[in-house]
């Protein structure tokens, strides 16, 4: 595992020019360019926003309705779209999977790292937001990185293993966009956390996502502290997610040029 | 230290069943629990079968071999994309290979991104490509295009790119297969340049390829490859002989596709041919002649099925033109045949008459001589060369002849 480690570090100039490329192509010959990484959590803020507002109505512990759901789908579509685009990461460079030796884990790691280009992006509005509603600024911000560094483990956890998968059962390319939409209605986007019923809190705090998502919440909008007993749990289930995913992800590719 | 070292390797690829799908996994999972089927269906493909080789800095080495001898699965596990099954495989140095060129380019990047896309693929740090970007552009001939996505270069415009990039990578080994197959003549005389660079350097390379040409040129010494096996390993000229003459028709057969038989399989065949060879004036097989020595041409063949006065050719082609051919049907050469029978059909060409150069030989076997149908054929079943001294003349045909020179009156008549 260390060994493994090393040997991507060796490779971080590949690493950091994939992403380059990855952006790059993302958006070459598209009009707007990076507008589309605001405009993807932002549209979706905006239907949910009228649709739980007017129609549905969602109680958002006094928050405004646009700030309560983008303060929820920035991190996740950050999280969805790493997924996405990761799965097939390997799948689609074969020509070069076939033929050149690098760590492979570079091609999913990257699609993590370009979507976490337009998570930062999209973020930018988010600021504005906050100046808009005027949310105060309190001590509990200082938790935002902890909140990143979960939501990241988990995610390069996700991405390494479905992609890897990918590799052997194009089944899962298929699966990912089912699950994460079962997934986005496992994690309190839609609505608060408070309204899951507390006998199934502790089950449905497993799903790390759930707490990460409770938690910028919390930490933004209501300057509260996280609940960190909850917080640890997603934390470890997600640490513990990517050793094995990077595990599995390793012993697989040996065997990837051979199946591709 | 040897910079490669192969010990026993082999290398099996599983094939047909199995992965793909989860559909057909979840059975198969479930029969491997109930130890029923217990991979009893597995198709395996043992594409090596326990190669042994050492290559040396300074040393380049050529492998060959007929298709699926196992040549592509050395070239990947030296570069690592694989792993063997079984043995041991040591490398030495830092590797780089020249194996599809601009495989890692994308067309909606422009040039210069993908220098620095494909470089750091290929290994290089982002400061040694900012050294090298220039030499890499210079190397390329495209200072003018580095900024047009390479969607709108044409191939040899891609290639140029995609080689050059490769050759600046400075590698302590370098694998090179069948990259000189594509571009114009300019720049692969420069890419032979920059190879042959690369052995004065003292790099070891590993060169697969099917142009003996390049072989001969290049390469130290060379392994012969048949199914996954080393066949012979030594100098170049007797593995590319051993090459052309032992699997001579079985080889080019597979190379050539639709050469041989029509697609058809041995049994099928009325009759069929099992060997070509080339001999000289003392029944010696050899590939490369002198200029108006004597060479005999020997087709060995089979019978499969009752014949009668079957029809056999010969055509000397330099490239795709044919120079000569010959049928036995010229000599009104006749002969009855039953199914079993064996024999040799040979041409005696009492004086090749043709000057430096490679040429090749078609054979075949024909109902007569005007049917388009045949029995079997072999397209360059034999592959030869031909030297002659500078007095001979230049050229393709040796027309035997001599010169004069006088000095006086020119004569009224003419």
């Amino acid at each position: 595992m260390l060994a493994n480690i090393r040997e991507l570090s060796a490779h971080r100039g590949l690493l950091i020019n994939w992403v380059i490329r990855d952006i790059k192509v993302r958006y070459k010959q598209s009009l707007m360019g990076a507008a589309w990484a605001v405009l993807q959590p932002l549209s979706a803020t905006l239907i949910f926003a009228l649709i739980f507002s007017r129609f549905v109505r969602v109680p958002t512990d006094g928050i405004p309705y646009p700030i309560f759901y983008y303060s929820a789908l920035l991190p996740w579509t950050f999280f969805a779209s790493s997924i996405t685009f990761g799965v097939g990461s390997l799948v689609s460079n074969m020509s070069l999977v076939t033929k050149i030796y690098f760590p492979r884990e570079i091609l999913p790691l990257s699609a993590v790292l370009a979507s976490m280009v337009d998570f930062f992006i999209a973020s930018i509005i988010f600021v504005g937001m906050m100046i808009f509603y005027q949310v105060p600024l309190s001590a509990s911000l200082i938790c935002i990185p902890l909140l990143l560094l979960i939501q990241i483990t988990l995610t390069v956890g996700v991405v390494l293993f479905a992609s890897a998968m990918n590799v052997f059962y194009r089944d899962v390319r298929f699966v990912i966009p089912l699950g994460l939409q079962l997934w986005m209605y496992l994690t309190p986007i839609i609505y608060p956390l408070n309204m899951v019923p507390e006998r199934f809190r502790a089950l449905y705090m497993l799903n790390p996502m759930a707490s990460v998502i409770d938690s910028y919440r919390r930490t933004i909008l209501l300057g509260e502290w996280p609940s960190f007993s909850y917080l640890a749990l997603g934390g470890l289930t997600a640490a513990v997610l990517l050793v094995v995913a990077y595990w599995y992800f390793k012993r697989s590719e040996a065997v990837f040029a051979d199946i591709i | 230290m040897a910079a490669i070292e192969f010990q026993n390797v082999r290398k099996v690829y599983r094939i047909g069943k199995g992965r793909g799908s989860l559909r057909d996994a979840v059975p198969a999972a479930l029969n491997a629990l109930l130890r029923r089927n217990h991979q009893a269906k597995e198709d395996l493909l043992w594409a090596l079968k326990g190669v042994s080789f050492e290559a040396h800095r300074g040393e380049t080495v050529g492998i060959i071999g007929p298709n699926g001898a196992g040549k592509t699965t050395i070239l990947k596990l030296l570069s690592r994309v694989t792993r063997p099954t079984s043995g041991h495989i040591a490398v030495n140095g830092r590797v780089s290979a020249l194996i599809e060129l601009g495989a890692g380019f994308h067309p909606d990047l422009t040039g210069r991104e993908n220098i620095y896309l494909n470089a750091s693929i290929l290994g290089l740090s982002r400061r040694e490509i900012e050294e090298k970007f220039d030499s890499i552009v210079e190397f390329a001939e495209l200072a003018e295009f580095i900024d047009t996505p390479v969607k709108r270069y044409s191939s040899g415009m891609y290639v140029r790119l995609g080689f050059s990039v490769a050759a600046h990578v400075d590698p302590d080994i370098l694998l090179i297969d069948e990259v000189l197959a594509v571009g114009d003549h300019m720049f692969k005389d420069k890419c032979i340049q920059r190879i042959k660079e690369f052995r004065n350097a003292g790099k070891c390379m590993v060169i697969v390829s099917h142009s003996k040409e390049q072989i001969q040129k290049l390469c130290d010494r060379a392994i012969l490859l048949h199914k996954g096996e080393v066949v012979f390993q030594g100098d170049t000229q007797e593995a590319l002989d051993r090459y052309h003459t032992a699997f001579a028709t079985e080889v080019l057969r597979e190379q050539g596709g639709a050469a041989g038989g029509n697609g058809r399989s041995n049994e099928d065949r009325e009759m069929e041919i099992v060997g070509v060879s080339l001999l000289d004036s003392q029944g010696k097989e050899r590939l490369s002649f002198l200029t108006a020595e004597p060479m005999a041409l020997e087709i060995r063949f089979r019978v499969n099925a009752p014949i009668k006065d079957p029809v056999f050719y010969s055509r000397i082609r330099r490239g795709y033109q044919v120079l000569h051919g010959t049928t036995t049907a010229r000599f009104n050469i006749q002969g009855e045949f039953k199914p079993g029978d064996t024999g040799i059909a040979r041409v005696h060409y009492k004086s090749l008459n043709l000057l430096n150069g490679e040429y090749n030989i078609n054979v075949g076997i024909k109902p007569d001589h005007f049917s388009p149908r045949t029995y079997d054929f072999v397209d360059s079943a034999v592959v030869f060369t031909v030297g002659s001294r500078f007095d001979q003349g230049g050229g393709v045909v040796y027309l035997d002849h001599d010169w004069d020179l006088e000095k006086g009156p020119l004569p009224e008549s003419r």
